[in-house]
């Protein structure tokens, strides 16, 4: 690609042709304040924030709207640029309320943050403000506010350019502006309207589901990979007093951009409803322990007659465990399923081109990769087995039924109900690991919350190796914690 | 074996009557005092009457406990933003919001503690509320509680406390005024 050589505050740097000043700047350590440029979304310069003086130029030029030419020399510190952005900042801040300590946005605010950096002078505003709505319902997901948006277009564009539904639009002129709906409509059935929320740069648009939960500077923020499609997107789960409190995208070019859909969002705040719990033999509650070697005495019993499923929520390291498993006790029949625990919704997008994937489980791939062997459980022939290790929820009951079930799974559904060997797991937002997403790019991610009275996967199947006799590849998270 | 350190005991302690004597005469020594100044019409002779009076040599700026200040229908004008359990070094103050049905006041605190047994009246979160909505009141210096759970004060108790003073008065301790 052809590069090109600017001068920006008298450092060069080089860049490929055609990038925006902005991006060209950040990309060299020198941040350009914003409110309407997003890296994701089409530069649209109407917030202004971002003038930046070029020379042999004889006005303030936006610096998300130009992009880089040889031999370019920018100034983005010079006491211009500040007065500037000053002024730019009392003008955004005309009609803006004080709203921070109920807005949900305090702590995270682009125009606080900006404010305090390159402002903080009073107000010299004397006349009345310009009231406008203050509780706006778009639909059973996001409140607006007109009084605290500042008119950037983000989220109008996030509806045109990301989820294509041309939803919002900016109605009205001037300090009347503001962003609509048309009249009756709602954001209910747009598949990435939350979007609209993570990137608002001030709280005009919050979330229903997160709406005075709690303040943003008490959540912890834990790197993970959503598990409610094989798109993986990169999220970070945001957690206090081990609750989940609020999900965002984490950006990632290669994967999901800046964005991820409402159904991945819902799949960690909605607390799952039937929750597996305990380690169960005959439907009696046992001893782990006794639960281990008696399925360990099982399974090396009868390996020719049984049946390995396994789940698609699984991660990496768990199925390379599975695998040694299967290989050292030579079990022959390995299936994979289709995991799906809840009822399909009536409105829900089932695959776009945009992030939803028909395929809604997480590491489809990652199965298909560590058993090349495994054939779908729909083509399996029920009189070859008399026991079946299921693994994860959603095996179709008429396939399986009749056979000796030792069942592994978080989620206690019909196949749960029906097994002599019953083990609780955990959910995606539980564990560490990674996911294989069906591109096959493989994503870590770590644990957010704790879950309580049931059993990390990875532990048994090490204990169940060392039970049979096997050096298992991994440890087990005791024997990580008290090493050495 | 002896596990605990103790002091020996010298002989003037073990012989204990004198011990005896000068308690007596401390106690001597107060009721004559106390009947002085009573015979000369000063406060402080005698006893406090405990929940009528309060301690006359209270100083001036003895802050007392927490108030919250209240709108004029009676409710908290707290919006439950947590900056003073953001500012607490003690974390004592435990404020839980919710959604008001004022579309003007939109959030307001559904639950609203104080652990005053925790707390060390350091003054930083009547400094640090924005809306002045919490403040430290000299009268409110009765801190007593038979058990530590009684130390817990709740948006209830915290709202005990009826202005006579007009809203626009900062009354209390306010550094901000």
């Amino acid at each position: 690609m052809k590069e090109v050589t600017l001068t920006v505050d008298g450092k060069e740097i080089t860049v490929p042709a055609g990038t925006l000043l902005i991006d060209a700047c950040e990309a060299n350590g020198i941040y350009i304040p914003r409110f309407c440029y997003h890296k994701h979304l089409f530069p649209s310069g109407n917030c202004r924030m971002c003038l930046v003086m070029i020379e042999k130029n004889p006005k303030p030029q936006p610096s998300c709207m130009t992009p880089v030419v040889e031999g370019m020399a920018v100034h983005t510190n010079t006491p211009e640029v500040a007065e500037i952005r000053k002024a730019i900042l009392e003008f955004v801040l005309i009609n803006h309320p004080l709203d921070c300590p109920i807005c949900d946005k305090a702590g995270e605010c682009m125009l606080q943050d900006q404010y305090m950096e390159f402002s903080g002078d009073k107000s010299r505003f004397n006349e009345t403000k310009v009231a406008k709505e203050k509780l706006y319902h778009f639909g059973r997901k996001i409140i607006y506010d007109a009084e605290r948006c500042i008119t950037c277009s983000r989220c109008v564009r996030i509806t045109e350019e990301v989820s294509k539904t041309n939803k919002l639009g900016i109605v009205e002129r001037g300090d009347r502006s503001y962003v609509a709906l048309a009249h009756g409509d709602t954001l209910d059935d747009d598949p990435y309207a939350y979007c609209v929320v993570d990137n608002c740069p001030v709280g005009a648009l919050t979330a229903k589901y997160f709406r005075f939960k709690e303040r943003v500077w008490y959540l912890h923020k834990t790197p993970s990979v959503c598990a409610g499609c094989s798109r993986g997107c990169n999220i970070w789960i945001e957690t206090k007093d081990n609750k989940i409190y609020r999900v965002r995208p984490r950006e990632n070019d290669a994967v999901n951009k800046s964005w991820m859909c409402d159904f991945g969002r819902e799949y960690y705040i909605l607390p799952p409803k039937n929750r597996a719990s305990g380690a169960k033999i005959n439907h009696y509650a046992v001893d782990y322990n006794k639960f281990v070697s008696e399925v360990a005495a099982l399974l090396k019993e009868h390996a020719a007659e049984t049946a390995f499923v396994a789940s698609a929520y699984a991660t990496n390291e768990e199925l390379a465990l599975a695998k040694q498993l299967v290989s050292h006790l030579g079990i022959k029949g390995i299936f994979h399923k289709k995991d799906r625990v809840w009822q399909e919704s009536s409105g829900e997008v089932k695959e776009d081109d945009i992030l939803i994937k028909q395929d809604k489980t997480p590491n489809m791939a990652g199965v298909k990769k560590t058993f090349p062997e495994a054939k779908d459980i729909e083509d399996m022939v029920i009189s070859d087995f008399k026991y079946a290790f299921v693994w994860g929820p959603g095996a179709p009951l008429e396939k399986i039924d009749g056979l000796n079930l030792i069942v592994l799974s978080a989620m206690a559904d019909q196949i749960w109900e029906k097994a002599k060997y019953n083990l609780a797991g955990r959910i995606s937002s539980e564990k560490h690991g990674s996911f294989t997403n069906f591109n096959g790019i493989v994503q870590n991610f770590r644990r957010a919350i704790k879950g309580d009275n049931n059993y990390d996967e990875l532990t048994f199947f090490i204990d169940v190796l060392k039970e049979v006799g096997a050096d298992p590849i991994g440890r087990t998270v005791d024997e990580i914690q008290n090493a050495k | 074996m002896e596990y605990v350190d103790r002091k020996k005991r010298g002989l003037t302690i073990q012989v204990y009557y004198r011990e005896i004597f000068r308690g007596v005469w401390i106690t001597t020594k107060h009721f004559f005092r106390n009947l002085w100044k009573w015979l000369t019409f000063r406060k402080g002779g005698v006893v406090i009457l405990y929940p009528e009076e309060t301690r006359p040599d209270m100083s001036p700026n003895n802050r007392g406990r927490h108030v919250l200040v209240q709108r004029s229908n009676g409710q908290p004008r707290c919006v439950a933003c947590k900056m003073c359990a953001t500012i607490c070094p003690a974390l004592c103050i435990t404020i839980e919001a919710e959604e008001s049905e004022d579309p003007n006041i939109q959030r307001r605190p559904r639950v609203f503690e104080i652990d005053v047994s925790h707390c060390i009246f350091c003054g930083f979160c009547v400094e640090a509320c924005p809306v002045d909505a919490i403040r430290m009141l000299p009268q409110t210096n009765e801190l007593v509680g038979y058990n530590r759970f009684r130390m817990i004060y709740d948006k209830e108790k915290l709202l005990t406390w009826h202005p006579t003073v007009s809203d626009d008065v900062v009354y209390g301790y306010n550094p901000k005024a």
